[in-house]
Protein backbone atom coordinates (compact mmCIF):
# COMPACT_ATOMS: atom_id res chain seq x y z
CA UNK A 1 0.00 0.00 0.00
CA UNK A 2 1.66 3.36 -0.91
CA UNK A 3 1.92 5.46 1.58
CA UNK A 4 -0.73 8.11 0.87
CA UNK A 5 -3.36 5.41 1.05
CA UNK A 6 -1.64 4.63 4.21
CA UNK A 7 -1.90 8.40 5.37
CA UNK A 8 -5.68 8.30 4.75
CA UNK A 9 -6.59 5.43 6.38
CA UNK A 10 -4.36 6.85 9.59
CA UNK A 11 -6.69 9.94 9.66
CA UNK A 12 -9.25 7.79 9.42
CA UNK A 13 -7.90 6.68 12.64
CA UNK A 14 -6.20 3.14 11.88
CA UNK A 15 -3.44 3.37 14.03
CA UNK A 16 -1.89 -0.05 12.57
CA UNK A 17 -1.68 1.46 9.36
CA UNK A 18 0.56 4.63 11.01
CA UNK A 19 2.74 1.09 12.32
CA UNK A 20 3.35 0.23 9.06
CA UNK A 21 4.42 3.88 8.23
CA UNK A 22 6.69 3.76 11.18
CA UNK A 23 8.22 0.52 9.70
CA UNK A 24 8.69 1.41 6.59
CA UNK A 25 10.65 5.02 7.34
CA UNK A 26 12.51 4.06 10.56
CA UNK A 27 16.10 3.19 9.74
CA UNK A 28 16.21 6.22 7.17
CA UNK A 29 14.87 8.73 9.92
CA UNK A 30 17.05 6.97 12.47
CA UNK A 31 20.05 7.25 10.10
CA UNK A 32 19.56 10.53 9.32
CA UNK A 33 19.30 12.08 12.65
CA UNK A 34 22.59 10.00 13.57
CA UNK A 35 24.31 11.59 11.18
CA UNK A 36 23.82 15.14 12.42
CA UNK A 37 23.85 13.92 16.45
CA UNK A 38 26.49 10.93 16.36
CA UNK A 39 25.11 9.35 19.16
CA UNK A 40 22.44 6.38 19.03
CA UNK A 41 20.71 7.08 22.26
CA UNK A 42 19.77 10.57 20.93
CA UNK A 43 19.27 9.96 17.35
CA UNK A 44 16.89 7.77 18.51
CA UNK A 45 15.28 9.82 20.91
CA UNK A 46 15.09 12.72 17.75
CA UNK A 47 13.57 10.17 15.70
CA UNK A 48 10.58 8.86 18.17
CA UNK A 49 9.66 12.34 18.41
CA UNK A 50 10.07 12.87 14.46
CA UNK A 51 7.84 10.40 14.45
CA UNK A 52 5.12 11.76 17.24
CA UNK A 53 5.44 15.55 15.51
CA UNK A 54 4.73 13.70 11.95
CA UNK A 55 1.52 11.73 13.35
CA UNK A 56 0.09 15.35 14.76
CA UNK A 57 0.89 17.24 11.89
CA UNK A 58 -0.17 14.69 8.91
CA UNK A 59 -3.97 16.09 8.69
CA UNK A 60 -1.64 19.06 7.43
CA UNK A 61 0.55 17.49 4.88
CA UNK A 62 -0.60 18.60 1.71
CA UNK A 63 1.14 16.65 -0.77
CA UNK A 64 3.33 19.33 -2.40
CA UNK A 65 6.24 16.74 -2.21
CA UNK A 66 6.24 13.18 -1.54
CA UNK A 67 5.95 12.06 2.06
CA UNK A 68 9.04 10.74 2.40
CA UNK A 69 10.83 14.05 1.33
CA UNK A 70 8.34 15.90 3.76
CA UNK A 71 9.50 13.40 6.94
CA UNK A 72 13.19 13.05 6.08
CA UNK A 73 12.67 16.94 5.58
CA UNK A 74 11.60 17.13 9.78
CA UNK A 75 14.00 14.97 10.80
CA UNK A 76 16.60 16.51 9.41
CA UNK A 77 15.53 20.12 10.88
CA UNK A 78 14.52 18.53 14.77
CA UNK A 79 18.37 16.87 14.25
CA UNK A 80 19.88 20.08 13.77
CA UNK A 81 17.90 21.96 16.15
CA UNK A 82 18.59 19.14 19.17
CA UNK A 83 22.42 19.65 18.14
CA UNK A 84 22.09 23.55 18.28
CA UNK A 85 20.87 22.46 22.01
CA UNK A 86 23.42 20.36 22.87
CA UNK A 87 25.94 22.12 21.29
CA UNK A 88 27.47 19.51 19.65
CA UNK A 89 30.40 20.00 17.30
CA UNK A 90 32.31 17.80 14.49
CA UNK A 91 35.03 18.65 12.88
CA UNK A 92 35.20 18.38 8.85
CA UNK A 93 37.35 15.77 7.36
CA UNK A 94 39.31 18.74 6.55
CA UNK A 95 40.76 19.03 9.77
CA UNK A 96 43.54 16.38 9.29
CA UNK A 97 44.76 16.55 13.37
CA UNK A 98 41.31 15.20 13.98
CA UNK A 99 41.76 12.11 11.52
CA UNK A 100 44.97 11.31 12.83
CA UNK A 101 43.18 10.75 16.49
CA UNK A 102 41.49 8.41 15.18
CA UNK A 103 44.16 6.44 13.42
CA UNK A 104 45.77 6.55 17.47
CA UNK A 105 42.12 4.89 18.58
CA UNK A 106 42.13 1.88 15.93
CA UNK A 107 44.37 -0.56 17.12
CA UNK A 108 47.69 -1.42 18.97
CA UNK A 109 49.94 -2.02 16.29
CA UNK A 110 49.75 -1.26 11.82
CA UNK A 111 49.81 -4.86 11.59
CA UNK A 112 46.34 -5.55 14.05
CA UNK A 113 45.14 -2.81 12.21
CA UNK A 114 45.78 -3.73 8.47
CA UNK A 115 44.69 -7.26 9.61
CA UNK A 116 41.45 -5.69 11.32
CA UNK A 117 40.56 -2.77 9.83
CA UNK A 118 39.95 -3.08 5.64
CA UNK A 119 38.63 0.05 3.36
CA UNK A 120 34.94 -0.16 4.83
CA UNK A 121 36.57 0.28 8.41
CA UNK A 122 38.12 3.38 7.63
CA UNK A 123 35.61 4.82 5.86
CA UNK A 124 33.34 4.30 8.39
CA UNK A 125 35.99 6.11 10.80
CA UNK A 126 36.00 8.95 8.71
CA UNK A 127 32.15 9.42 7.84
CA UNK A 128 32.08 9.83 11.43
CA UNK A 129 34.19 12.53 11.53
CA UNK A 130 31.97 14.77 9.07
CA UNK A 131 30.26 17.71 9.83
CA UNK A 132 26.40 17.08 10.42
CA UNK A 133 25.80 18.67 7.21
CA UNK A 134 28.23 16.98 5.21
CA UNK A 135 27.24 13.98 6.96
CA UNK A 136 23.88 14.00 5.94
CA UNK A 137 23.77 14.97 2.25
CA UNK A 138 26.36 12.41 1.79
CA UNK A 139 23.92 9.54 3.49
CA UNK A 140 21.04 10.86 1.16
CA UNK A 141 22.74 10.97 -2.01
CA UNK A 142 23.91 7.39 -1.70
CA UNK A 143 20.84 5.98 0.00
CA UNK A 144 18.06 8.15 -2.15
CA UNK A 145 20.36 6.88 -4.77
CA UNK A 146 21.58 9.99 -6.07
CA UNK A 147 18.53 12.19 -6.35
CA UNK A 148 20.05 15.67 -5.78
CA UNK A 149 16.65 17.37 -5.56
CA UNK A 150 15.01 15.61 -2.96
CA UNK A 151 18.45 16.36 -0.99
CA UNK A 152 18.14 19.97 -2.16
CA UNK A 153 14.10 19.49 -0.90
CA UNK A 154 15.20 18.17 2.45
CA UNK A 155 18.30 20.29 3.62
CA UNK A 156 17.01 23.20 1.72
CA UNK A 157 20.89 23.69 0.08
CA UNK A 158 20.28 24.57 -3.53
CA UNK A 159 21.84 21.78 -5.85
CA UNK A 160 25.20 23.54 -6.75
CA UNK A 161 26.23 23.89 -3.06
CA UNK A 162 25.05 19.56 -2.18
CA UNK A 163 26.88 19.24 -5.87
CA UNK A 164 30.22 21.15 -4.40
CA UNK A 165 30.07 19.56 -1.18
CA UNK A 166 29.58 15.98 -2.51
CA UNK A 167 32.69 16.75 -4.54
CA UNK A 168 34.66 18.49 -2.01
CA UNK A 169 33.80 15.84 0.71
CA UNK A 170 34.46 12.65 -1.27
CA UNK A 171 37.84 13.99 -2.74
CA UNK A 172 38.83 14.70 1.00
CA UNK A 173 37.89 11.51 1.70
CA UNK A 174 39.66 10.00 -1.15
CA UNK A 175 42.66 11.72 -0.45
CA UNK A 176 42.79 10.56 3.50
CA UNK A 177 42.04 6.93 2.75
CA UNK A 178 44.78 6.85 0.04
CA UNK A 179 47.42 8.36 2.71
CA UNK A 180 46.22 6.47 5.55
CA UNK A 181 46.53 3.14 3.79
CA UNK A 182 49.89 3.77 2.17
CA UNK A 183 50.81 4.54 5.83
CA UNK A 184 50.06 1.44 6.81
CA UNK A 185 51.19 -0.77 4.02
CA UNK A 186 54.52 1.01 4.64
CA UNK A 187 54.38 -0.04 8.05
CA UNK A 188 53.98 -3.67 7.82
CA UNK A 189 57.33 -3.91 5.18
CA UNK B 1 26.70 23.14 -15.41
CA UNK B 2 28.05 25.97 -13.80
CA UNK B 3 31.37 25.85 -11.58
CA UNK B 4 32.61 22.51 -13.09
CA UNK B 5 35.87 23.95 -13.61
CA UNK B 6 36.49 23.43 -9.57
CA UNK B 7 34.92 20.08 -9.17
CA UNK B 8 37.27 16.97 -9.98
CA UNK B 9 36.78 15.24 -13.41
CA UNK B 10 36.30 11.82 -12.54
CA UNK B 11 34.04 13.15 -9.62
CA UNK B 12 31.58 14.01 -12.83
CA UNK B 13 32.47 11.32 -14.71
CA UNK B 14 31.09 9.03 -12.01
CA UNK B 15 27.53 10.92 -11.06
CA UNK B 16 26.93 11.30 -14.95
CA UNK B 17 27.26 14.90 -15.27
CA UNK B 18 29.85 14.99 -18.14
CA UNK B 19 27.72 15.34 -21.75
CA UNK B 20 29.27 13.18 -24.57
CA UNK B 21 31.65 15.16 -25.33
CA UNK B 22 33.55 15.67 -22.20
CA UNK B 23 33.45 11.89 -21.32
CA UNK B 24 35.14 11.12 -24.54
CA UNK B 25 37.92 13.72 -23.98
CA UNK B 26 37.96 12.75 -20.53
CA UNK B 27 38.48 8.66 -21.39
CA UNK B 28 41.15 9.42 -23.82
CA UNK B 29 43.03 11.95 -21.10
CA UNK B 30 43.03 8.93 -19.09
CA UNK B 31 44.73 6.58 -21.34
CA UNK B 32 47.65 9.11 -21.63
CA UNK B 33 47.79 10.36 -17.88
CA UNK B 34 48.47 7.57 -15.54
CA UNK B 35 47.61 9.74 -12.40
CA UNK B 36 44.12 10.39 -13.91
CA UNK B 37 43.55 7.31 -14.48
CA UNK B 38 44.88 6.14 -10.83
CA UNK B 39 42.38 9.02 -9.53
CA UNK B 40 39.42 7.70 -11.45
CA UNK B 41 40.05 4.36 -10.35
CA UNK B 42 40.30 5.43 -6.60
CA UNK B 43 37.36 7.55 -6.79
CA UNK B 44 35.65 4.77 -8.20
CA UNK B 45 36.46 2.39 -5.57
CA UNK B 46 35.50 4.71 -3.12
CA UNK B 47 32.36 5.41 -4.70
CA UNK B 48 31.26 2.00 -4.88
CA UNK B 49 32.00 1.04 -1.10
CA UNK B 50 29.53 4.42 -0.18
CA UNK B 51 27.01 3.07 -2.17
CA UNK B 52 27.33 -0.04 -0.42
CA UNK B 53 26.82 1.98 2.99
CA UNK B 54 23.27 1.06 4.56
CA UNK B 55 21.03 2.57 6.46
CA UNK B 56 21.60 2.97 10.52
CA UNK B 57 18.87 0.34 12.16
CA UNK B 58 17.45 1.74 15.52
CA UNK B 59 16.48 -0.65 18.62
CA UNK B 60 14.00 -3.38 18.81
CA UNK B 61 12.04 -1.26 21.02
CA UNK B 62 11.42 1.42 18.67
CA UNK B 63 8.03 1.28 17.27
CA UNK B 64 6.96 0.54 20.36
CA UNK B 65 8.24 3.31 22.05
CA UNK B 66 6.79 5.69 19.41
CA UNK B 67 3.36 4.03 19.99
CA UNK B 68 3.39 4.39 23.81
CA UNK B 69 3.70 7.97 22.93
CA UNK B 70 0.95 8.45 20.33
CA UNK B 71 -1.67 10.46 21.50
CA UNK B 72 -5.80 9.41 21.00
CA UNK B 73 -5.99 11.83 17.64
CA UNK B 74 -8.02 10.83 14.45
CA UNK B 75 -11.29 8.76 15.22
CA UNK B 76 -13.18 6.21 12.75
CA UNK B 77 -15.13 9.00 10.41
CA UNK B 78 -18.16 6.91 9.38
CA UNK B 79 -18.26 7.62 5.75
CA UNK B 80 -20.97 4.56 4.98
CA UNK B 81 -24.22 6.02 3.79
CA UNK B 82 -27.06 6.27 5.92
CA UNK B 83 -29.42 4.30 4.27
CA UNK B 84 -28.82 1.11 1.86
CA UNK B 85 -28.92 1.74 -1.94
CA UNK B 86 -31.87 -0.17 -2.33
CA UNK B 87 -34.39 1.60 0.75
CA UNK B 88 -32.62 4.79 -0.43
CA UNK B 89 -33.72 4.46 -3.99
CA UNK B 90 -37.19 4.20 -3.02
CA UNK B 91 -37.45 6.11 -0.23
CA UNK B 92 -36.22 8.97 -2.60
CA UNK B 93 -38.70 7.70 -5.37
CA UNK B 94 -41.37 7.76 -3.10
CA UNK B 95 -41.09 11.13 -2.09
CA UNK B 96 -39.99 12.19 -5.36
CA UNK B 97 -43.58 10.88 -6.88
CA UNK B 98 -45.34 12.36 -3.82
CA UNK B 99 -44.25 15.64 -4.04
CA UNK B 100 -44.86 15.90 -7.71
CA UNK B 101 -48.44 14.18 -7.40
CA UNK B 102 -49.60 16.52 -4.72
CA UNK B 103 -48.20 19.68 -7.10
CA UNK B 104 -50.00 18.64 -9.66
CA UNK B 105 -53.34 17.84 -8.10
CA UNK B 106 -52.92 21.12 -5.85
CA UNK B 107 -52.77 22.61 -9.57
CA UNK B 108 -55.51 20.91 -11.19
CA UNK B 109 -57.85 20.45 -8.23
CA UNK B 110 -57.94 24.27 -7.89
CA UNK B 111 -61.54 25.50 -7.39
CA UNK B 112 -62.87 21.76 -8.16
CA UNK B 113 -65.73 21.24 -5.72
CA UNK B 114 -68.36 18.54 -6.10
CA UNK B 115 -69.79 14.98 -4.04
CA UNK B 116 -68.18 12.82 -3.01
CA UNK B 117 -68.31 9.21 -4.50
CA UNK B 118 -67.91 6.26 -3.53
CA UNK B 119 -64.86 4.85 -4.36
CA UNK B 120 -61.36 4.98 -3.10
CA UNK B 121 -59.94 7.38 -5.86
CA UNK B 122 -62.54 9.99 -5.83
CA UNK B 123 -62.21 10.36 -2.31
CA UNK B 124 -58.70 9.99 -1.80
CA UNK B 125 -58.93 13.16 -4.67
CA UNK B 126 -61.72 14.90 -2.65
CA UNK B 127 -59.87 14.79 0.41
CA UNK B 128 -57.10 16.16 -1.12
CA UNK B 129 -58.35 18.93 -2.91
CA UNK B 130 -59.97 19.74 0.64
CA UNK B 131 -55.89 20.07 1.90
CA UNK B 132 -55.09 24.03 1.55
CA UNK B 133 -53.12 24.51 -1.40
CA UNK B 134 -50.29 26.32 0.67
CA UNK B 135 -49.44 22.92 2.51
CA UNK B 136 -49.54 20.60 -1.01
CA UNK B 137 -47.09 23.16 -2.13
CA UNK B 138 -44.86 23.07 0.90
CA UNK B 139 -45.04 19.51 1.18
CA UNK B 140 -43.61 19.18 -2.25
CA UNK B 141 -41.17 21.82 -1.73
CA UNK B 142 -39.41 19.93 0.92
CA UNK B 143 -39.98 16.84 -0.18
CA UNK B 144 -37.75 18.03 -2.97
CA UNK B 145 -35.10 19.89 -0.52
CA UNK B 146 -35.07 16.19 1.43
CA UNK B 147 -34.58 14.23 -1.81
CA UNK B 148 -31.90 16.61 -3.03
CA UNK B 149 -29.69 16.66 0.73
CA UNK B 150 -30.24 13.13 0.57
CA UNK B 151 -29.03 12.75 -3.34
CA UNK B 152 -26.35 15.07 -2.36
CA UNK B 153 -24.92 13.34 0.67
CA UNK B 154 -24.66 10.36 -1.05
CA UNK B 155 -23.03 11.63 -3.66
CA UNK B 156 -20.62 13.69 -1.90
CA UNK B 157 -19.75 10.44 0.11
CA UNK B 158 -18.95 8.79 -3.17
CA UNK B 159 -16.58 11.15 -4.71
CA UNK B 160 -14.83 11.07 -0.87
CA UNK B 161 -14.24 7.26 -1.39
CA UNK B 162 -13.28 7.96 -5.05
CA UNK B 163 -11.15 10.44 -4.69
CA UNK B 164 -7.42 9.87 -5.94
CA UNK B 165 -4.97 12.21 -4.37
CA UNK B 166 -2.59 13.86 -6.72
CA UNK B 167 1.26 13.33 -5.44
CA UNK B 168 3.69 15.90 -6.57
CA UNK B 169 5.59 14.60 -9.03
Amino acid sequence: MDDIHLIRKILQGDQPAFRTLVERYQDYVFTITFKVLKNREQAEEVAQDVFIKVYKMLGSFKQKSKFSTWLYTIAYRSALDQARKKKIRTDSIENENRFLQIEDRMGKSPAFNILQKDLNQHLQNALEQLKPIDATVMSLFYLKEKNVQEIGDITGLSISNIKTKLHRVREQLRIQLVSNLRTEAKDLI
Amino acid sequence: MDGKKELKEWWLSLDGDLDPAEQKRFEEAMEKDIVLATNYSQAKTLDHALSKQEAEQPSMRFSKNVFEQLPQLYKKINIEPLFTKRALTIGVFAIGSFSVLSIILAFFLEGTTGSVESNFWSTYIHQLSNIPKQWLLTIGLVSFCLSAVILLDQFLKKQILKKKPKVAP
